[in-house]
């Protein structure tokens, strides 16, 4: 046997293994993300249990490699590692409904632990391992040891570059841990190969088979709904896709937070929201095209459509021209999809609009830098004199968790001398409870005549903007903080915002949040 | 004990359909003992027959001619299902239908109630009681019985597909006419607008409240026009062209459209009959809704 091929074997080996380490992880965010989101909790969670789960492996890995350092053992932990990553993607699932319960705190950390735990482990043992079985003798084991380090390191780098950047979305959890599966077992098969212990490396081939029938759906089909149709599910940089029908409505989630809804015979939209903004024909009849940061299935624009507004559209989401259009009937006619940021196209754009609409908000993150001075003012410089900036912010209307959509009016006051701020939840006093809060803010008076009826396209939209009308918010306070790109705690003035609405998606429809 | 989940279109009833028992000499009088109303809306009145689909019925196994009276009650809070809920404000919200009746040995009386709920915010997300107690009048020793309603309003104010469906909104109308033609005698090696054969016009209109953009074709699939024809009768979609193959109409708009046919001057093609299909069908929707006009054409005899 050819000691210097079994060296560099092991030095692929750690490679390998670094790099799985960190696939693990971020792979396990998105495994994690469409029950608990994609925020500070989840990514919290997901290092903690990385990172003790490493520290274990490191201390069991190095008292194994000193009691019995041999290759055969070393590749045995990487074959056990990667036989317990092969169910993952089908046991997340019953895990995460186990543990919805225990909160958006918990639950995570627990789901993390249950389901990533004992393959961590295994991969921890797998560099003290290492460099027990590289050292020759005492004197390089410091050169070693910081070889071996190196290599791994290098390995995780490779790893991270390629999960978040290439292959997440590209082809989605489930396939990238069944191929992390698949590798680590190869290892196994290889190093038997090499060692030319053939009749144990073949027949393990047939291991190989355990991930691919964890993905297969033939194995493990789709769970079934009588009232839910999924049509659509995807991977993306920003988070899971998915679009369902049920009962009459088509709605598109993004990470199980809705972003748009349709009715399915008429392609009417099924949030009343959508119809809010056409307040910006009313407010200013002349005004002609409009840009949306924040497309989703585009529900906006077909409503401003009905008013002769054209409507650019900007996402940052590359999937979300492709679903508007085929799931959401995006038209030509409605105005152009651009793919980028939205503040990088408002510091770019020379175009002038009528209207811009924010709307980004998909409940985990929040794009701040929409929502500063800076933007508000770059803003102002595209609509001119009598355009209208309308924003969609989610947030509690009431109470001490009130401050974001009170910091986002102090902003726009700093920029805007006429700002109105209407929620359905206005005169409720419901603290606790989230809602829409939409803004409009110009440099005109935002007024609109009391018969609305001969201005709005449709009963629908004319008894869902009247409804708004009554619906004004207070603005007679002097709390908020003033939201720059300098300085803007907006996440931590919302408190809790997605949690809010997931947990009660999780009560009242337990059926669609689950399915997978 | 079991309890009944029934789901109608906008809100959500629960029935305890454990009936309280007056057990009284050899017989016995029911009512259910608790119904939950959920995601009730303010503004609304709510008919509990037609929310449930059931009545809120009382039998009596007592005796013949026993005359019950129905009527709503503030409860105390010593005797609220739950702390989450709070006696309802005001008694005007609940309206029995009937409020008295007589009753024979074994029959049951299906009775109704209306819940009107007030459109004002401050009642967004709250959860209310109220009882309805029935007792009889004519009975030596009274008998009381009580049914606890329980509400919770939604914190919402309204709901879409119940607004889209009030509205009469969840079909998407529209027609393209004439839905049927017959052309007799038609000339070949000319192009003609076949509009000039027809009563009516060819028109394609939106009868919804919405805008929509149709795509107009003339198609060679019947699929979802339910009409079988033969290969030989199938007109050959190159000879008919139309003038504008996309539509946009406002909400009841109608536009005119008009299609060409030119068939060409040959033997083949004389004394005979083709049927050719123009297909409007709603822009970018699926699944697709689509509308047909079917077209004969007999044809003259080759010059």
């Amino acid at each position: 046997m050819n000691e210097s091929i079994k060296k560099h074997y092991l030095f692929l080996t750690l490679f390998i293994t670094g790099a799985a380490v960190m696939v693990l992880e971020l792979a396990g965010t998105r495994v994690i993300a469409p029950i608990y989101g994609s925020g500070l909790f989840v990514w919290a969670s997901l290092i903690t249990v990385t990172l003790t789960c490493l520290a274990i492996g490191y201390w069991i890995g190095g008292k194994t490699a000193d009691k019995k350092p041999k290759f055969g053992s070393f590749y045995l932990i990487i074959l056990i590692g990667g036989i317990l990553i092969a169910p993952v993607s089908q046991i997340s699932s019953p895990v995460l409904k186990l543990t919805a319960n225990l909160g958006f705190r918990l639950g995570p950390l627990f789901s993390a632990y249950l389901l990533f735990a004992a393959p961590l482990i295994l991969l921890g043992m797998v560099s003290p391992y290492a460099i027990k079985l590289a050292t020759n003798e005492l004197k390089v084991l410091g050169s070693t040891a910081g070889r071996l380090y190196a290599i791994s390191t290098l390995g995780s780098f490779i790893g991270t570059l390629l999960t978040g950047f290439l292959l997440i979305p590209a082809i989605g959890t489930k396939k990238i841990l069944c191929l992390q599966s698949l590798i680590l077992i190869l290892l196994w098969i290889g190093y038997h190969l090499i060692t030319k212990k053939y009749s144990l490396g073949l027949s393990s081939t047939v291991l190989l088979f355990l991930p691919i029938l964890f993905v297969s759906t033939y194995f493990f089909p789709h769970k079934e709904s009588k009232k839910i149709r999924m049509l659509y599910k995807s991977e993306s940089i920003h988070g899971q896709l998915k679009v369902f029908e049920e009962a009459m409505e088509r709605k598109l989630y993004l990470d199980n937070m809705r972003q748009s809804s349709i009715h399915m015979n008429t392609y009417l939209p099924t949030g009343e929201i959508y119809y809010s903004f056409e307040l910006l024909p009313l407010f200013n009849p002349g005004g002609k095209n409009a840009l949306l940061i924040g497309l989703a299935g585009g529900n906006i624009p077909r409503r401003l459509w009905e008013y002769g507004i054209v409507t650019d559209c900007v996402d940052i989401e590359p999937k979300m021209e492709y679903i508007a259009r085929k799931y959401f009937g995006f038209l030509d006619h409605f105005g152009k999809i651009y793919i980028e940021d939205g503040r990088s196209y408002i510091n770019n754009t020379r175009k002038k609009y009528d209207f811009i609409i924010i709307d980004v908000f998909t409940g985990d993150d929040i794009p701040f830098h929409l929502l500063t001075k800076e933007c508000f003012q770059e803003i102002k410089n595209l609509v001119g004199e009598n355009g209208i900036l309308a924003i969609n912010f989610m947030g509690e209307v009431y109470g001490k968790n009130s401050l974001g959509w009170k910091s986002v009016y102090q902003t726009l006051r700093q920029v805007f001398p006429y700002v109105r701020a209407l929620s359905l939840l206005e005169g409720s006093k419901l603290i606790d409870t989230v809602s829409n809060v939409i803004f409009f803010a110009s440099e005109t008076p935002l007024a609109v005549s009391d018969d609305t009826k001969p201005f709005c396209r449709g009963r629908l939209a004319q008894h869902i903007v009247n409804l708004f009308l009554k619906c004004e918010l207070n603005t007679d306070f002097t709390e908020g903080t003033i939201l720059t790109d300098n300085y803007s705690p907006i996440e931590f003035l919302r408190k809790n915002v997605a949690q809010k609405i997931r947990q009660k998606q999780i009560i009242f429809e337990p059926e669609r949040y689950f399915l997978e | 004990m079991f309890r009944l989940r029934l789901e109608k279109v906008f809100f959500i009833v629960f029935l305890l359909f454990y009936f309280v028992p007056s057990i009284y000499g050899e017989g016995r009088l029911t009512v259910p003992s608790q119904i939950e109303i959920s995601m009730a809306r303010i503004g609304q009145i709510y008919n509990f027959k037609e929310i449930s689909g059931i009545y809120y019925e009382v039998a009596n196994y007592v005796q013949d001619g026993l005359r019950v009276k129905i009527e709503p009650a503030i409860p105390s809070r010593e005797r609220l299902a739950s702390r989450e809920f709070e006696p309802i404000p005001d008694l005007s919200w609940v309206r029995l239908d009937p409020e008295k009746f007589a009753l024979n040995y074994g029959e049951k009386v299906p009775a109704n109630f209306y819940l009107a709920i007030p459109d004002d915010a401050q009642l967004l997300g709250k959860k209310y009681q109220f009882n309805l107690r029935v007792h009889t009048l004519n009975y030596p020793q009274p008998i009381f019985l009580t049914t606890k309603v329980l509400i919770t309003i939604s914190e919402t104010r309204i709901s879409m597909i119940e607004l889209i469906q009030e509205l009469e909104l969840d079909k998407l109308k529209f027609d393209l006419t004439p839905h049927q033609c017959l052309i007799s005698n038609f000339p070949l090696g000319k192009e003609i607008d076949i509009s000039k054969f027809t009563d009516k016009p060819f028109e394609l209109s939106n009868q919804s409240e919405q805008k929509y953009a149709f795509n107009l074709t003339v198609s060679s699939s019947t699929e979802n026009c339910k009409l079988e024809i033969p290969e030989h009768q199938r007109g050959n979609i190159n000879f008919l062209n139309l003038d504008r193959d996309e539509i946009i109409l406002e909400p009841y708009e109608s536009k005119k459209f008009h299609p060409c046919l030119l068939i060409p001057d040959e033997k083949n093609y004389g004394d005979k009959e083709f049927i050719f299909l123009i297909r409007a069908q709603v822009l970018g929707q699926i699944p697709e809704q689509s509308k047909f006009s079917i077209i004969r054409v007999k044809t003259g005899e080759k010059q």
